[in-house]
């Protein structure tokens, strides 16, 4: 082992740690079974704090690992406590809603649970460092690989079932086209490495070069389930288990956006003018159809799945700019968007009825408000946040993302999306209306009071988040996501 | 070759291609005939196991007895069953046959007699041998039948389930080797056990292997003890059920093309292909081609001995054996046999 | 160096093969009909049964499991896909190459043992 080596893998020692650790609890769910769940998600859990605690080894000036294969930077950094926050939130929601849903009702979660979501971090930790298309591809297939199971995860439930089977086909369809689209780069730019790939487009941008920025970015629009790629999302968020719709919403999201961001910049960087169209288009498409789309939905994990392609559309607008405070406001809405979506979700957990079935039809929770006026209060707050409604914090990264737009001299594109934003308001509103002040209806569900303390707390926790005390977080949110920024403009 | 053609006043290229097809119908014609004989040596053999006589009637000890049984199936009539798929059940004999034939490409008769001297020939024979499932799953598909079918699945189980273990078996030859030609491989087992014995299956570490590979080798064509596919108590004749005539024989003589190329595979690679067992200069008197021949009719012997000595497995006997065993076995195998180069020859 | 000269012969090889086997089927079906042998009739056309028509279509839905091993060889021959090149160039990359094929292995060993505990080897 030369210093090179040992230095690389030291980089690396968050994706090092979960890897083992991952290995490790399949051989001790092998042995035991699913006996051992809570241990093993206990385990999981604490094998991603750890990672997310050793990504604070991170040098401050970042550093190149396995020769250019992967570089960790203030932005890898940032990128990977999202993900590990939110792998580790999924897990942690996890048992109850299985327990509820196991077949036979033997009340057990399976224990390869934990450990999927443990090697879906491996591989968006992958993601989000790869400054090569050989990591880059590796990092999200594994993930993908990962997600497609855990999206079929109930397989005696059909709609589970579905759910993954269509994420599979469609993802290996996206997965083709970014391949293609990589081969197309790696063959008229010689190299995987972004950098090298850089020099190439800016020597000469054409043929084979424009093509191959093309399929990668319509493989990498499929993985944020941005529009025209988004056709799988209401499907997999409807049928897929909700603590697995909650992580699909949050983690993954972070880390495609993420890699979609350092592509952009770092491989694309000198045909900005070229890629900015496309992301354009992206950004438009995703806020316009992710709003209107919602309002006809009468399932809240649909309508959730809409309220996310609508959220990807905004964290674009960021990158559109293509300037360093629009990365550093995409990063920042990334972060307040995994907040409110986590909230969200932690919230529909809690919707269950007296036989302990989860509730997602909208029409049956009118009348929610009276039996459980804590949990609407909650369900507002993130709602009205989502919408991007002043007093609340979902409002302050839609400001930064504006904001940068106008700065780049994307003033029609602000003004769209400041006018979707309000389209998507009224499909917020009218959930929050139907449960708070909707007359129940006569079969409305039996609603359980019972709670769980660490949900509770998640909720809590969330819920302070993005109240108005969130505009604390501000400051170190703007410096943690300028110093990401900065690390790709370097 | 191609110079003593281009002798007679032709152009080199032209030469080149006389020699070519030349070379190829040497392989092949004798291989056919070959298979033939090999037939006849099975069915002596195992009548002598059984303290019967076997074919006698035929030519002179019934020599002539396969040629016999392949005239009468060439003039029979074929046979395809009404509900099949008239064009992949023609199609599918043919694929076997043909691969079966291909893979012979590549193996060296003798010092510099090989008809495709590439230098991934162990890969090429790899690749070639797994296209042969092909010809069984589509025979077993387009017969419509049942019995065929179920021997499909079990072939097409059975094959690819032997293919991993062979595969990582290879892995320990050519990490010995250094290279994927057999002509290579060969030559490398020249005297390298003690300066005396030319044959890598006299080294300890590569003996449990061999051995393996001889024993993956019957499965993979799926010889007796291994032979599930065609078991006749349960399945008839297996895929060739609704087979007739010459289609029928096709997959006979690729089954037995196949056994004597596995036989040549054991010969090469773990007990010196062309050259003499022991590395004494009169012994290189005799040609290669007869060394390698001989070493091929002991495996065929072999191969004959325990297909009339030993009961047949089960199908999960037969699975257990292939995933439960000689793969962590061959796995552990390519670990140890890196780490002991790593440890004496590359470091 | 390749010498891909060498692949012609192999080509050649094909097509010849491929005519050989295609002469083995067709030749017998036209001779066949010159002979008279050909004589073809309901009853002989139909599959092969125990002395009834068949039951049922023979593409029946059939075991999982050779789902099951169809999608463990893949993962093992792909396995052995990358060990071929590591396997002939173990001397150009020394113990860095060999530590790392080592840790693979060593994953796919653990995937192994995962299957096994769960059944999936498992034929009964």
């Amino acid at each position: 082992m030369n210093h090179d080596m040992s230095a690389s893998l030291l980089l690396v020692a968050p994706e090092l740690t979960l890897t083992l650790a991952g290995l490790a609890l399949l051989i001790w769910a092998a042995f035991f079974g699913d006996r051992h769940a809570t241990g093993i998600s206990i385990a999981a859990v604490a094998a991603l704090v750890g990672a997310g605690a050793l990504t604070s080894l991170a040098p401050a000036a970042g550093g190149n690992a396995f020769d250019g294969l992967a570089r960790v930077d203030a932005f890898s950094t940032f990128a990977h406590v999202l993900i590990y926050f939110a792998a580790a939130v999924a897990i942690i929601i996890a048992p109850r809603f299985f327990r509820a849903h196991t077949p036979g009702g033997h009340g057990l979660m399976r224990a390869e649970y934990p450990i999927l979501i443990v090697f879906a971090a491996v591989g968006m930790g992958m993601m989000v460092s790869a400054t090569d298309l050989m990591t880059l591809y590796v990092g999200l297939e594994m993930n993908s690989l990962a997600a497609y199971v855990l999206a079929s995860f109930i397989r005696t439930d059909t709609r589970s079932a579905e759910a993954g089977l269509k994420y599979f086909v469609l993802g290996a369809l996206a997965s083709g086209i970014l391949l293609y689209g990589m081969s197309l780069l790696y063959g008229f730019s010689g190299t995987t490495n972004f950098a090298g790939i850089a020099a190439a487009m800016g020597a000469d941008f054409s043929g084979g070069l424009v093509f191959g920025l093309v399929f990668v970015l319509a493989g990498l629009a499929f993985k944020i389930s941005a529009v025209p790629f988004h056709m799988w999302t209401p499907d997999v968020y409807e049928g897929a288990p909700t603590p697995v719709t909650a992580f699909f919403a949050s983690a993954p999201k972070v880390a495609a956006m993420a890699l979609t961001v350092r592509v952009c910049i770092e491989a694309f960087g000198p045909t900005t003018l070229d890629w900015q169209q496309i992301i354009i288009f992206l950004a438009l498409a995703s806020t316009i159809l992710g709003a209107v789309g919602a309002i006809g939905q009468r399932n809240i994990k649909r309508l959730l799945a809409y309220s996310s392609i609508n959220n990807v559309g905004f964290a674009l607008i960021g990158l559109a700019a293509g300037s360093e405070a629009g990365v550093a406001a995409t990063m920042s809405y990334m972060a307040v968007y995994v907040v409110m979506t986590l909230g969200s979700f932690l919230c529909i957990l809690q919707l269950r009825d007296a036989g302990g079935a989860y509730v997602e039809d909208i029409a049956r929770m009118a009348g929610l408000g009276k039996a459980r006026p804590w949990l609407v209060g909650a369900i507002a707050l993130f709602m009205f946040s989502l919408a991007g409604i002043p007093p609340l914090f979902g409002f302050w990264p839609k400001f930064l993302v504006f904001d940068a737009a106008v700065r780049a001299g994307l003033l029609p594109l602000a003004i769209i999306g400041a006018l979707s934003s309000v389209i998507s308001a009224f499909y917020y509103l009218k959930v929050i209306k139907t449960m708070a002040f909707d007359e129940a209806p006569a079969d409305a569900p039996q609603w359980t009071a019972e709670g769980n303390a660490v949900e509770t707390g998640l909720i809590g926790f969330t819920a302070t988040a993005i109240s108005p005390l969130g505009y604390l977080a501000i400051a170190p949110l703007a410096y943690l996501s300028g110093n990401a920024a900065l690390a790709l403009f370097r | 070759m191609t110079a003593w053609f281009a002798s007679w006043g032709l152009t080199y290229e032209a030469a080149w291609l006389v020699a070519t097809i030349v070379g190829i119908l040497a392989i092949a014609l004798p291989l056919m005939l070959a298979v033939a004989m090999i037939i006849y040596a099975d069915r002596k053999i195992w009548a002598a196991i059984a303290l019967r006589r076997g074919p006698n009637v035929v030519g002179p000890f019934g020599l002539l007895q396969s040629f016999a049984d392949g005239l009468k199936v060439f003039l029979q009539e074929t046979i395809i069953p009404s509900g099949a798929n008239r064009g992949l059940f023609l199609i599918a004999p043919i694929i076997t046959f043909t691969v079966a034939l291909m893979a012979w490409a590549v193996i060296p008769f003798q010092a510099g007699v090989v008809l495709a001297n590439i230098n991934v020939g162990l890969l090429y024979i790899l690749a070639i041998s797994s296209l042969g499932v092909y010809g069984v799953v589509i025979s077993g598909w387009a017969s419509n039948s049942k019995y065929p079918f179920f021997s499909a699945l079990r072939a097409a189980a059975q094959m690819i389930s032997y293919e991993v273990s062979i595969g990582f078996i290879l892995i320990s030859v050519v990490l010995y080797a250094g290279s994927f030609n057999l002509s290579v491989i060969t030559l490398a087992q020249k005297g390298n056990i003690l300066g005396i014995f030319s044959a890598n299956g006299l080294n300890p570490l590569l003996f449990p292997i061999s051995v393996m590979f001889l024993i993956s080798s019957m499965a993979e064509t799926a010889r007796a003890p291994f032979d599930l596919t065609e078991a006749e108590s349960e399945l008839v004749a297996g895929y060739q059920t609704e087979y007739s005539s010459m289609s029928f024989a096709l997959f006979w003589l690729g089954e037995y093309a196949n056994v004597i190329l596995m036989c040549a595979l054991n010969a090469i690679l773990f007990w010196g292909g062309w050259l003499p067992p022991v590395d004494w200069a009169p012994l290189y008197a005799v040609p290669g081609i007869i060394w390698l021949f001989a070493k091929i009719l002991l495996f065929f012997f072999i191969f004959s001995w325990v297909k009339a000595t030993v009961p047949r497995y089960r199908y999960d006997q037969l699975m257990r054996l292939g995933w439960k065993v000689f793969l962590p076995i061959s796995l552990f195998w390519v670990c140890l046999v890196s780490g002991w180069l790593m440890l004496t020859r590359y470091s | 160096m390749t010498d891909l000269s060498q692949y012609l012969p192999i080509l050649i090889f094909l097509g010849i093969a491929v005519g050989l086997s295609a002469l083995f089927v067709f030749l017998p079906m036209g001779v066949s009909r010159l002979t008279g042998t050909h004589n073809p009739d309901a009853a002989k056309l139909s599959e092969y049964e125990c002395g009834f028509p068949a039951f049922e279509d023979s593409r029946s839905q059939f075991d999982v499991r050779f789902y099951l091993v169809a999608i463990l060889f893949i993962i093992f021959d792909l396995e052995a896909a990358f060990l071929f090149p590591w396997a002939v160039s173990l001397q150009d990359i020394g113990w860095a190459g060999w530590t790392t094929m080592m840790v693979f292995l060593a994953e796919l060993a653990l995937g192994l043992v995962y299957a096994w505990k769960k059944g999936a080897l498992d034929w009964e």
